[in-house]
């Protein structure tokens, strides 16, 4: 596996622990949310650095108030045919208001980068060999977007010179 | 008609270009075919039977002349010569290859067009009333609130991935001609009590293997949410949609475990949330921007009855008769909503030839402001023809076979393609809608009969909307041999009901018997030429046709 | 193998695909190319002779010629000819019953004279 992390191919510090593997303390961890549940106390005493992987089905709720302890949360996508975290990671950056990095994991493919990056997430590992030149030109294959999501990318609507106006309504 | 500012233009031409690249890569063996099918289903292309599909996307079934002509010539060059339009409102090939899949999306949007989203697991083209701008009674063109879903859903980062699926629909009229109640969501375009234009939102209708009725979710949407609304309901489904089966993970199964108030409950929180965090509804302008371009078109005044028209209908028979089933009365005085059949009695179903769409191309420029629909029933429309051209357009379609006048007559059939083309099928379609056409071919006896929608599809997947057909028919394979199911009292309309299996299943020759056995029944039974088919069955219940269809167990019992 | 192409256990088998570059039904032929003409299928009638035409699919698939293999049901007519049996794969061989003109019955491939 390789990593892709803003757009550069990164040397990955993170270790992926198995639920029944013996934690070795000071290398950042990532854990699944079982065993985090499970460990909470001691996990977040021994790793300054710490991570949470959610499966689809578990939301980011689940670990809503331990957000700002968690450098990590990584999105596994099981199959890339499974969506769910596309939603997880939208409420991650913009319900929960998280910084950290939100990464992507599992079945992660070229072709899914430009939505997984326009949904919050900024890092991916990818299939070995993978180049940040092809993961830049496919973030990059289309321009402009016609919704706004995570990104910064501004909606064609907005672009088009018109205003956000309604939106002050809903409040 | 909605046109491309540079924007849309720069999205569909990336878009071509980075499929060219995924069929270079596919091509070259850097994709498995399991990499790859998700990304040419989001680009409409499929495998069959004998060889590729390509459906391509017709926005809510509205074309000008340019674009059909366009859609013509893609039939001549990567195909042979013909287009099957569908009960979507989209066109589908049957013959391209993989290798000019790129160059046919690239012709496509130089006219303003795309294969975007007509396939996979993502939000499908928003289909539309097809006499929408045209008639009496509408509360707003349904288009524009399409035109804004489509340009809202396309290569939407979150739901590009969801659980199966997922079909809009808009009407404008109380009439409902866009299906509104077996679609995925729908959407009636009301006024509030204060005089407001907005939504009825209906969620949870659909076909296939267990078809339901779309429930009410939220009565009242003011317009200026739709989209923000729209997240809400796709956000919850997205992440509770069901995955573990994918014959239950459309939005009716959600609906139908969790409960429409829970459900209800669960959008309404989701969509207070996001809206306090993000902005997803279009700006007024913006809204208005995409509204300018389905104003109604100027139409000059004429007078409400032409003399020429009247006269041309008392000397033409054909004409005359035409005119009964296929012109339908338009908002403007001196105008009408024409359907074009593309059911010839004996002919397949929404086939139409290269030469058929230049000719109807050419029409639409001449007598109907440049302007064609697509409708569900796998017909065309010329929305606004001035009386006075009538008999001249209808000259010149009878010239090529365009003017059968049967529109929602017994031969007016939907089919789906079955197990001519398609690779899930289980039995044909298209040979028993052609055969079922042969058999009422007397115009005499169709119009007696009056309005009667028979509907087939190859598999449970209802492409072909048996579900909802008066008649419905469903192809079953019984050991290598193909069958046929019938329902009956099945309607897509605002009352909108699935019909019921009638009793054991027909051979392909015994269904086309099937059929005429329940129109006599009908024909004897009903009180008077007044009291339509649908009327009929719903007062008699299924037992009359039932003894008639099904003798031996009559008398076994 | 989805619920559609599924054949039944044991008996005359042959390998079908769709090509990879036109989509067009395919049948892997006695001398190890692919054909277009059912007819010219090679055929395996037991088990060892069965997994050699899957691990030749497997091979075409991974070679990028063909695309999703699987056995169909075949039988030999008088004249020794090759044709499927099932309804799906009949139709397959020879085009759509409802356009005679289109597909292989209009290249004089494959079952026309049935048609
Ligand atoms: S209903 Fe079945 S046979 Fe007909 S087109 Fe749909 S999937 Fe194919």
């Amino acid at each position: 596996m390789a990593l892709i992390k803003n757009g550069r191919l990164t040397a990955d510090r993170w270790h992926l622990y198995e639920d029944d593997a013996p934690l070795q303390p000071d290398i950042p961890a990532i854990v699944s949310l079982a065993r985090f549940k499970a460990e909470r106390d001691a996990l977040l005493r021994a790793h300054a650095d710490l991570g949470v992987r959610l499966e689809p089905g578990e939301t980011p709720d689940a670990i809503a108030d331990d957000l700002d302890r968690l450098s990590v949360i990584a999105l596994n996508f099981p199959s890339f045919t499974d969506g769910r975290a596309y939603s997880y990671a939208r409420l991650l950056r913009e319900r929960h208001g998280y910084k950290g990095e939100v990464r992507a994991v599992g079945n992660v493919l070229r072709d899914q980068y430009l939505f997984m990056a326009r949904a919050g997430f900024d890092a991916f590992e990818v299939k070995e060999g993978e180049s940040a030149e092809a993961f830049l030109a496919a973030t990059k294959a289309v321009t402009n977007a016609y919704q706004r999501a995570t990104d910064t990318r501004r909606p064609i609507w907005e672009l088009r010179g018109a205003q956000p106006a309604i939106a002050a309504a809903a409040e | 008609m909605y046109r491309y500012d540079e924007f849309d233009a720069t999205f569909v031409h990336e878009r071509v270009e980075q499929f060219r690249d995924q069929v270079a890569r596919r091509l070259s063996g850097e994709l498995t075919e399991e990499e790859f099918k998700p990304l040419r289903l989001m680009n409409g292309l499929y495998l069959q039977l004998h060889a590729y599909m390509l459906r391509v996307a017709i926005p809510y079934g509205t074309l000008s002349g340019t674009q059909m002509r366009r859609l013509a010539h893609i039939a001549r060059t990567y195909d042979k010569g013909f287009g099957h339009f569908t009960t979507r409102q989209n066109i589908q090939y049957n013959w391209p290859t993989l290798e000019d899949a790129p160059r046919i999306l690239e012709e496509l949007a130089e006219v303003e067009m795309h294969a975007i989203q007509t396939s996979g697991n993502c939000i499908r083209n928003t289909t539309a009333d097809p006499y929408a701008g045209a008639i009496k009674d509408e509360v707003e063109d349904p288009r524009i609130a399409s035109e804004v879903i489509r340009q809202w859903s396309s290569l939407h980062p979150e739901f590009s991935f969801l659980p199966r699926k997922f079909k809009i629909a808009v009407t404008g009229t109380t009439h409902d001609r866009a299906a509104v109640k077996v679609h995925d969501i729908g959407l009636v375009i009301k006024r509030n009590a204060a005089g407001e234009v907005g939504f009825e939102v209906l969620v949870g209708g659909g076909q296939g293997r267990t078809p339901m009725i779309a429930k009410t979710i939220r009565d009242f949407l003011p317009k200026q949410y739709l989209l923000s609304y729209l997240e809400a309901i796709l956000r919850v489904y997205n992440m509770l949609g069901r995955r573990d089966n994918k014959y239950k993970a459309r939005i009716k199964i959600l609906v139908h475990e969790t409960g429409i108030e829970e459900l209800s409950r669960l959008v309404e929180a989701e969509w207070e949330s996001l809206s306090r965090e993000t902005t997803v509804d279009l700006p007024r302008a913006e809204y208005e921007r995409i509204a300018a371009y389905f104003e109604p078109p100027d139409l000059a005044p004429a007078e409400a009855s032409s003399a020429a028209f009247e006269a041309a209908q008392q000397e033409d028979r054909d004409f005359r008769h035409w005119v009964r089933t296929n012109v339908k009365e338009h908002k403007v005085d001196g105008y009408a909503v024409v359907d074009i059949s593309l059911k010839p009695i004996g002919g397949v179903p929404g086939d139409a030839t290269a030469d058929q769409m230049d000719l109807v191309a050419d029409l639409a420029e001449r007598y109907s402001q440049d302007e064609l629909r697509v409708t569900h029933g796998q017909n065309l429309v010329l929305a606004h023809v001035a009386k006075d051209d009538l008999h001249a357009l209808f000259k010149e379609l009878a010239g090529a076979g365009l003017a059968t006048a049967n529109s929602r007559l017994v031969s007016d059939i939907i089919a789906c393609p079955g197990l001519d083309y398609c690779a899930l099928a289980n039995a044909r379609s298209i040979p028993i809608a052609q055969d079922i056409s042969r058999r009422f071919d007397s115009l005499d006896r169709q119009f007696d009969i009056g309005p009667l929608e028979i509907k087939i599809s190859g598999c449970i997947n209802a492409c072909g909307h048996h579900h909802v057909g008066h008649i419905g028919i469903l192809g079953v394979d019984r050991k290598g041999t193909e069958y046929y199911q019938l329902t009956l009292g099945g309607r897509a309309d605002e009352n909108a009901a699935i019909g019921k299996i009638l009793g054991p299943a027909f051979d392909a020759d015994g269904v086309v018997d099937a059929v005429e056995t329940i129109v006599d029944t009908y024909l004897e039974e009903r009180r008077g030429p007044d009291e339509t088919f649908l009327d009929a069955v719903e007062r008699l219940g299924f037992q009359p046709f039932k003894d008639r269809l099904y003798p031996q167990k009559q008398a076994a019992a | 193998m989805s619920e559609k192409t599924r054949s039944k256990k044991g008996g005359d088998k042959a390998l079908t695909a769709n090509r990879l570059t036109d989509g067009v039904a395919i049948f892997l032929a006695t001398d190890g190319s692919w054909v277009e003409d059912a007819r010219e299928a090679r055929v395996e009638g037991d088990d060892a002779g069965h997994a050699a035409l899957e691990a030749a699919g497997a091979e075409a698939e991974a070679a990028g010629i063909a695309v999703g293999p699987y056995l169909i049901d075949v039988a030999r007519d008088a004249d020794g000819a090759v044709h499927p049996t099932r309804n799906r794969e009949v139709i397959r061989a020879r085009g759509p019953s409802t356009h005679p003109h289109h597909g292989k019955q209009a290249e004089g491939l494959s079952g026309q004279e049935a048609a």
